[in-house]
């Protein structure tokens, strides 16, 4: 012991490296595992029989499948071939990445981290082989090892929005352009075995968005500029990606006219391309004269490389000059305006043209009796990825939108601003105004920044989607929405940036409410119900796809509703609300889809994709869903090849088993009263003690690590939407999680349902049987208990009140220790309680892998956080007294409170921070 | 209680073995005797056997005193 006290703060900080690093190899380590463990569920035969009786029902089946065990299970289930059909026509999933708030894992820790994984796969793979080759397998893993641990895992810069956007693409690049043709040749070969006569699904039946470098929301770092950047980067990508699989197959395509015929479609296009590009033909004619699809691929490579070339002159020009013939953009950019803006065919203009191209050579092939299975991977690629590769997505909050024009009000001189008329005025003002072609926007006027950036926005949207098209840039997400002039509002500034067409009553935006507050969520049926029976409004939904129904999107937010009233009532006003929607849209004949912003942590609505999308409300998906992907969770899920493709094919399986479903489970009367009493009851007690109880910002501030938490770098968005403020309400959901989970007490992910439980079985103790049928049969109640189940076992109680007491100033010491005492009494309740329910003993029971897994982490956690305490300690201490010099901290003695500098003191508390993020793998 | 599917606790038996090896590996190389014996001792007081829940209970007491005595006493 009189060693361990020599301890200095070094050894502090290696110790939080060192478990720090423990955690992050655990992490690789149970990807790994992941990945095996689905491996073998690919090779195995289905899980399920025909004969089987005790499988569970479709409904509350929650093992996560694969596309030939469920297949199998609805072939064995007797569901009907035009059913399976039917369903997979309308599939679309739609995955939005919104990587930057929550990655707490430096970019370059990433990459070491996947150089470890591919490393330890290779001394996985030659366990039984060559000794030789095995001991330098695992010299190379202890050398990658020893330069991670001398890598500084703190971020040494904030990111900027672009470093952001790059850190995002890597998944695309390393995994997702690989895996998608994969995933199109499991789900085919699936449905072969199961479903012979069925067709697959089209390529395009899982696709890709992102937030990152559009979502403007609280981050001012997001400019026009910065958005038309990231969608010419994100181009660039791609066109970089087909021009080399075009490449492989102009090598690999070598058939020759003297041994196989060419359709005569290829032949045509080759005469085209010869009159159009007579220095390829020239140079490569010789060449390639009996290799025609070496020469179609030629012209194909050129075309894709002019594209490329205009890109970066239009990234490099900005979203406010013209390329094409302007005199100033000459003047702008001199010398190398050259082939591409006079001969404006000879790009691609779109991802279409390209395709039409493969599709010639493809045909040709398929007509004299070949194939070719990378050729069918890059077609499917272009119609998963296009040339945009993720579909960007702006989102803005409501009010900015009200506020421009409330400014452009008063510079017309309206009677009444708009700022000052009721919801009514405004919507009958705002209608007036879209059915009107007189533009609204006088063009020599000066408004204020923010209007300017406003009005911007949608100019530079258009101007995207005349040079793009309208995919790399068409849906507008509205946060916090509360009513029908927040839709109105973006669409009248869409109108006057040419994105919608009054005569035609056409809009080449999707305009999408974002409804993140439980009073949002209730009255969001009635705010869209007001909108569909607007003629005009109705005619501005375009149709998607084969349907001719008119296509709504609505946001359903997750995280801000919890953080405003508490796990329970959060999931069920969502749910509620899902089901009010969908019947909405029905009887509106309206096509609804649903798009969840789910986080990573369950606080923020996170936790198993499976077993969420199999608890929504049956009849809400129909096929569709899009969903955001968070932060952190992309490394987990995305950062190895076959780990994204189980993510993809559950996610896949999980949609069409719960659109398969049709008992309607979620209209059981009796249920949905028991759930509605207990939703208020937990929102009751969860705002009496994060919204009433006055003490509890202090709380919050001084027992968890929230104030070093935004020292953290990790994003280019700041933690709260107004500088300087220091309420509840102005701090966002991602870091009121982060600090709770820290911590230990997760309290966004539990607190209140215990309160709401036991107050039911006061009312009535037989309600408890109601309790377990339901965990039993009704799949979004099992998903509530599962989640609370799982984030109870994560919670720490004994090292939370170590937080509370070393860090708790002692003028607080009594309201603090109340509140204590009533998380602590809540945790015991809803931990007993939640056992009774799922019939467990133990936390976890049911799911002994995961059970492991927490045991492992929760021991091995334990320093980390009492490190992180000493540390916060003394580094609060340091804060509250005068400044004092970096070098005067250094030359100090170890007896002196002050030894340690404060910038030390923080380091070592971030590397805290980091280790128990790596260790619950959750931040916020 | 449901039981770890084999497949996984085989994978997790193996592969901890070698990932808390590499770990142990690198810090026998990275960090100093001392800093190593203590960061080994930390990780032993906080794995009980899982089986010995007294055990486990004395270790936790053994650590709560042992990591704030780490940080009261050298950095007061």
């Amino acid at each position: 012991m009189a060693v361990i006290r020599e301890m200095d703060l070094a050894d502090g900080i290696a110790a939080a490296r060192a478990f720090s690093l423990y955690f992050q190899l655990i992490n690789i380590l149970e990807q790994h595992i992941e990945e095996d463990t689905y491996l073998e569920s690919l090779q195995t035969a289905p899980l399920t029989s025909a004969n089987d009786p005790f499988l569970p029902p479709l409904a509350s089946q929650s093992d996560p499948a694969t596309f030939r065990q469920l297949f199998e299970r609805l072939r064995s289930l007797g569901v009907p071939p035009a059913q399976v059909e039917n369903l997979l026509r309308e599939l679309d999933i739609r995955l939005v990445f919104t990587a930057h708030p929550t990655e707490i894992v430096r970019h370059t820790v990433r990459h070491k981290q996947r150089r470890v994984a591919c490393l330890i796969q290779k001394l996985e793979a030659n366990r039984n082989g060559n000794l030789e080759e095995r001991e330098r397998n695992r010299q190379q893993l202890e050398e990658e090892i020893r330069l991670w641990w001398r890598t500084d895992e703190l971020h040494q810069f904030k990111p900027s929005v672009l470093d952001e956007v790059d850190y995002a693409l890597h998944y695309f690049q390393q995994v997702l352009f690989d895996a998608m043709p994969l995933l199109q040749q499991r789900i085919r070969s699936a449905l072969a075995s199961s479903y012979p006569d069925v067709q697959p699904p089209r390529d395009a039946f899982c696709t890709f968005g992102s937030w990152v470098g559009s979502d403007r929301d609280g981050n001012p770092s997001v400019t026009p500029e910065i958005t038309w950047r990231t969608a010419c980067y994100q181009r660039e990508l791609m066109l970089n990606r087909y021009v080399k699989s075009v490449e492989q197959l102009r090598d690999q395509l070598s058939i020759s006219m003297q041994w196989s015929q060419v359709s005569a479609g290829l032949l045509e296009s080759l005469e085209m391309d010869r009159l159009r590009f007579p220095d390829i033909y020239e140079e490569r004619a010789a060449r390639y004269r009996l290799e025609p699809y070496r020469l179609k691929l030629s012209y194909v490579l050129e075309r894709l490389r002019l594209t490329l070339q205009r890109n970066q002159q239009l990234s490099s020009a900005g979203w406010e000059t013209p390329i094409d013939g302007g005199a100033s953009s000459l003047a702008l950019n001199p010398g190398n305006l050259t082939a591409v803006a006079s001969n404006p065919e000879l790009h691609y203009s779109s991802a279409d043209e390209f395709r039409a191209d493969l599709e010639l050579v493809r045909d040709s092939l398929v007509a004299t009796g070949l194939s070719c299975e990378p050729l069918g991977d890059l077609l499917s690629q272009v119609h998963i990825f296009s040339f945009c590769l993720a579909s960007l997505d702006i989102r803005q909050e409501s009010t900015r939108h009200s506020d421009a024009l409330d400014e452009l009000s008063r510079y017309l001189q309206l009677p009444v601003p708009y700022g000052e008329m009721d919801e009514e005025s405004r919507i009958s003002w705002l209608l007036a105004e879209l059915q009107t072609r007189r533009p609204l926007l006088p063009p020599a006027a000066r408004w204020s920044n923010s209007t300017a950036e406003t009005v911007a926005v949608f100019r530079m949207m258009q101007r995207l989607q005349g040079e793009f098209g309208s995919r790399i840039c068409s849906t507008y997400v509205i946060s916090m929405s509360h009513t029908v002039s927040d839709l109105l509002e973006v669409l009248l500034l869409a109108k006057e940036a040419g994105l919608v067409d009054p005569l035609a009553r056409r809009s080449e935006l999707l305009v999408i409410p974002l409804f993140e507050t439980v009073e949002d969520l209730q009255g969001a049926p009635a705010v869209m119900a007001r909108l569909f029976a607007d003629p005009f409004y109705r005619q501005l939904l375009a149709s998607e796809g084969d349907s001719d129904l008119p296509l709504q999107e609505v946001m359903l937010g997750y995280s801000d509703s919890n953080k405003d009233s508490g796990f329970l009532s959060s999931n069920w006003e969502i749910h509620r609300a899902q089901i009010a929607l969908q019947q909405l849209a029905t009887q509106h004949a309206v096509s609804l889809r649903i798009f969840h912003g789910r986080g990573g942590s369950v606080g923020r609505g996170g936790g198993p994709a499976y077993q969420a999308i199999l608890a929504q409300p049956s009849g809400t998906l129909r096929g569709r869903i899009k969903i955001t992907e968070q932060g952190e969770v992309l490394a987990s899920k995305y950062s190895l090849p076959e780990l994204a493709l189980y993510n993809l094919e559950t996610v896949t399986t999980a949609v069409i088993q719960n659109s398969m479903v049709s008992a309607p489970i979620d209209d059981t009367p009796s249920w949905n009263n028991l759930m509605e009493r207990l939703a208020a009851r937990s929102r009751d007690h969860y705002r009496a003690l994060v919204h009433d109880n006055p003490d509890l910002v202090a709380f919050f501030q001084q027992v968890t690590p929230i104030e070093e938490i935004s020292k953290l770098q990790i994003s280019s968005r700041p933690a709260r939407r107004k500088t300087g403020a220091k309420d509840l309400s102005s701090l966002r959901a991602i870091p009121w999680v982060f600090g709770w989970t820290q911590s230990r007490f997760l309290l966004p992910s539990w607190y209140g349902v215990g309160a709401a439980l036991q107050q039911e079985l006061a009312d009535d103790p037989n309600q408890m049987e109601l309790l377990q049928l339901l965990y039993q049969r009704w799949p979004f109640f099992r998903m509530l208990i599962s989640k609370v189940e799982m984030t109870l076992s994560k919670v720490d109680l004994e090292l939370a009140h170590h937080y509370v007491q070393s860090l708790g100033r002692a003028e607080n010491r009594e309201a603090f220790a109340a509140i204590f005492n009533a998380i602590a009494s809540e945790f015991v309740l809803t931990r007993d309680l939640v056992l009774q329910i799922s019939n467990h003993n133990r936390l976890l029971d049911g799911d002994p892998a995961l059970q492991l897994s927490v045991d492992l982490r929760n021991r091995t956690i334990v320093p980390l956080g009492f490190l992180q305490v000493a540390l916060l300690r003394r580094l609060r201490d340091q804060n509250r007294q005068p400044p004092m010099s970096e070098g005067a901290a250094q030359g100090q003695g170890g007896g002196d409170r002050r030894a340690y500098s404060r910038s030390e003191l923080l380091r070592g508390a971030l590397l805290t921070i980091n280790g128990i993020a790596a260790g619950m793998r959750n931040t916020g | 209680m449901a039981e770890v599917p084999a497949v996984v606790g085989r994978l997790l038996g193996e592969r901890l073995e070698l990932v808390e090896d590499l770990w142990l590996t690198v810090l026998r190389s990275e960090c100093t005797p001392l800093q190593l014996e203590r960061l080994v001792r930390l990780k032993e007081l906080s794995e009980p056997p899982p089986l010995a829940r007294a055990a486990a209970a004395a270790a936790a007491a053994r650590r709560a005193a042992y990591v704030p005595a780490i940080a009261l006493r050298s950095w007061p």
